[in-house]
């Protein structure tokens, strides 16, 4: 067990001998990248060398425990500790996901389901933004269009760490924990608009986006429309314009962002790049994986955007995750927000997926 | 949802009415000026918090008074302005406006680039210039006492050079040593008038935004003085009507000592600005 730990360990200790050398730092951008993977390694490598000195204590005790009741005992909770030793090791050598400790931009948009389907899209933002305000994330609707009845035919949010710089801890950050949301979302139950009292299905789809680095992705300014308010009249000082809101198309993908939080057009028009950044960025990655057909590609995020990842059964008072199996009978407390279980079935779903992989 | 939030719905529906263009915009805007949140950030405000001036304020908007006048702020590129009677209300196509300005200052490669602004109002367009374009020395005129009274507060602790004078003789002191003459001087065609939405017609300065028949009496006037300020190689940017395209690069002829003169669309491609650079001798 656990034979391939021991490259780690030599790994550890040759990155060690190098960021020792003085020379090694003249070049920052490599230094840095040693030193993140020295990071990276120093907590497998600890409890690597914790789990196997845990093993021989315990064979020195078993030896002296057919004399010594108290070594018996000793047997007996250093092989509790060996257990959770083992397990801590499992999980730290799940490969992990670079993009864990980002920030999210999430859409819903509502379905050909019309009213019914906008309602639900407007029920799926708030469990998301109580489901925020519960860990302590920031969320801020970036970009909205209402329906007639209260729904929403599209909303952006952007749910940030509080600071708004990703995560605090490494692999904390909202993108560990949404990114198991995005794909269609079904909902059953007797819409508001519906008189006779029939359950309907309709469904929302959710997209969720990493928030990319400026330098990760480059765009060229010829392939982007830019649509801003457009009064009914001649614009400029005829008209007092208070709608500063930008959307953004980047044609050779048909690739969309925009936003209408930010003060004046300009940062609204920067905002709304940076979030095309991001969603160009994640679109890429989602082509190279599906191209690569990487073994280790994660099995329950979806790449597949057109895929039926849960349903919300209001009659029943049942949330199910069709991609794990779960099911669960609080509909109404996930809705408020109470997502912790269904979200960590998908990240226990996904670790073990990769685990098996590894 | 929060109860600010069913009184924004309500509060749209009512703008809506009263025929704001943006309503759902204003509503909005409204709310988080009040609770001190940005537009985004209304689910967030608690329902014991909800202030009930709410309901002066969107009466306010509704009576079509300017939003930027019931706040006191506007907002323009990277700017928080302070805006009210006596003064025009800076809008989005002039953010285009100046981005055209800084990129052609900064191709010229001057090390402390000289700008003026003619007729700066709120001084939006030269305390962007000052603020985005490192080195720059900026001046910056504006005629109207009322109007100098909010440039006065916004340019307060800024570095712009700024005085009260005619746009047309002002800086005999700059002749000939300016890099970078831009303005949005006032250019909507008098026969225009009924076509004005009334948040301009009844709150922004008329000297602001009228300037003869054809509103181009002004805009004639600045290309001598444009003419005047600029060194030869120096670039001059005028803002005007979507009307008027194919007439105002026509003021900045060969004959009149002018070279490249261009018109330009904001982003709604309506024709919006026109430059030129003075002709070397």
């Amino acid at each position: 067990m656990f034979e391939a730990v021991e490259e780690l360990v030599a790994e550890h200790a040759d990155l060690e001998k190098k960021l020792a050398d003085p020379s090694v730092h003249s070049d920052q951008a490599n230094a840095r990248k040693l030193n993140k993977r020295y990071a990276e390694l120093t907590p497998i490598v600890a409890t690597f060398r914790s789990w196997k000195q845990t093993g021989d204590d315990m064979e020195t005790a078993r030896e002296f425990a057919a004399d010594d009741p108290d070594f018996a005992a000793e047997v007996k909770e250093l092989d509790k500790q060996r257990d959770e030793l083992t397990e801590k090791l499992r999980l730290l050598l799940v490969p992990r996901d670079p993009s864990d400790d980002k920030d999210v931009i999430l859409e819903i948009k509502a379905g050909a389901g019309g009213d019914e389907s906008a309602l639900f899209a407007g029920d799926l933002l708030r469990m998301y933004l109580r489901y925020a305000e519960r860990i302590g994330w920031k969320t801020e609707i970036i970009d909205s269009t209402e329906s007639e009845l209260g729904g929403y035919k599209d909303v952006q949010v952007a749910v940030k760490t509080k600071g708004g710089q990703g995560a605090t801890e490494p692999g904390q950050g909202v993108w560990a924990r949404l990114k198991y949301e995005g794909g269609v979302h079904r909902v059953q139950r007797v819409p508001a608009t519906e008189s006779q009292g029939r359950i309907h299905t309709s469904a929302a789809g959710v997209l969720v986006t990493p928030e990319a680095e400026e330098i990760d992705v480059e765009i060229n300014p010829n392939d982007l429309r830019i649509d801003v308010y457009r009064s009914s009249g001649p614009g400029g000082q005829s008209v007092n314009t208070t709608d500063s809101a930008v959307r953004i198309t980047h044609i050779p993908t048909g690739v969309v962002a925009s936003c209408q939080n930010e003060k004046s057009q300009l940062q609204n028009k920067e905002q709304a790049m940076r979030i095309l950044r991001s969603r160009l960025l994640a679109a890429a990655q989602e082509e190279a994986e599906k191209e690569a057909a990487d073994a280790r590609r994660s099995q329950v995020r979806t790449v597949d955007r057109s895929e039926k990842i849960r349903t919300y059964n209001f009659p029943e008072n049942r949330i199910s995750d069709h991609r794990v199996g779960f099911k669960a009978y609080n509909l109404d407390q996930v809705l408020d927000g109470d997502l912790d279980s269904v979200i960590q079935a998908c990240v226990d779903a996904d670790s073990a997926a990769k685990l098996a992989a590894a | 949802m929060n109860l600010l939030l069913a009184e924004v719905a309500q509060a749209t529906q009512r703008l809506a009415d009263a025929g704001v263009p943006s309503p759902r915009t204003d509503a909005e805007e409204l709310a988080a000026y009040l609770h001190g949140v940005k537009r985004g950030e209304l689910h967030t405000v608690p329902d014991a918090d909800f202030d009930a001036r709410y309901w002066e304020v969107v009466a306010r908007r509704e009576a079509r008074e300017p939003l930027q006048h019931i706040t006191g702020r506007a907002y323009f590129r990277y700017l928080e302005l302070q805006v009210g009677p006596g003064v025009f209300v800076p809008r989005p196509e002039t953010e285009s406006v100046v981005g055209w300005a800084i990129d052609a200052v900064r191709a010229m490669d001057v090390v402390e680039p000289c700008i003026v602004d003619l007729c700066t109002g709120s001084g939006a367009i030269a305390l962007a210039l000052a603020q985005e374009v490192p080195r720059s020395r900026v001046h910056a005129v504006e005629l109207s006492e009322d109007a100098l009274k909010w440039t006065r507060r916004n340019m307060e602790g800024s570095r712009v050079d700024l005085r009260q004078g005619d746009a047309l003789t002002a800086f005999p002191d700059l002749d000939g040593q300016v890099d970078l003459v831009v303005s949005n001087p006032p250019y909507i065609p008098l026969t225009e008038w009924e076509y004005v939405a009334p948040e301009a017609r009844d709150h922004d300065p008329e000297l602001a935004l009228f300037s003869g028949e054809d509103g181009l009496d002004l805009i004639r006037g600045l290309e001598r003085t444009a003419h005047r300020l600029l060194r030869p190689g120096g670039v001059v940017v005028v803002e005007h009507a979507d009307t008027q395209g194919g007439q105002v690069p026509w003021i900045f002829t060969e004959e009149r000592g002018w070279a490249d003169a261009a018109d330009h669309p904001d982003l709604n491609n309506r024709p919006r600005f026109a430059t030129a650079r003075k002709a070397l001798p």
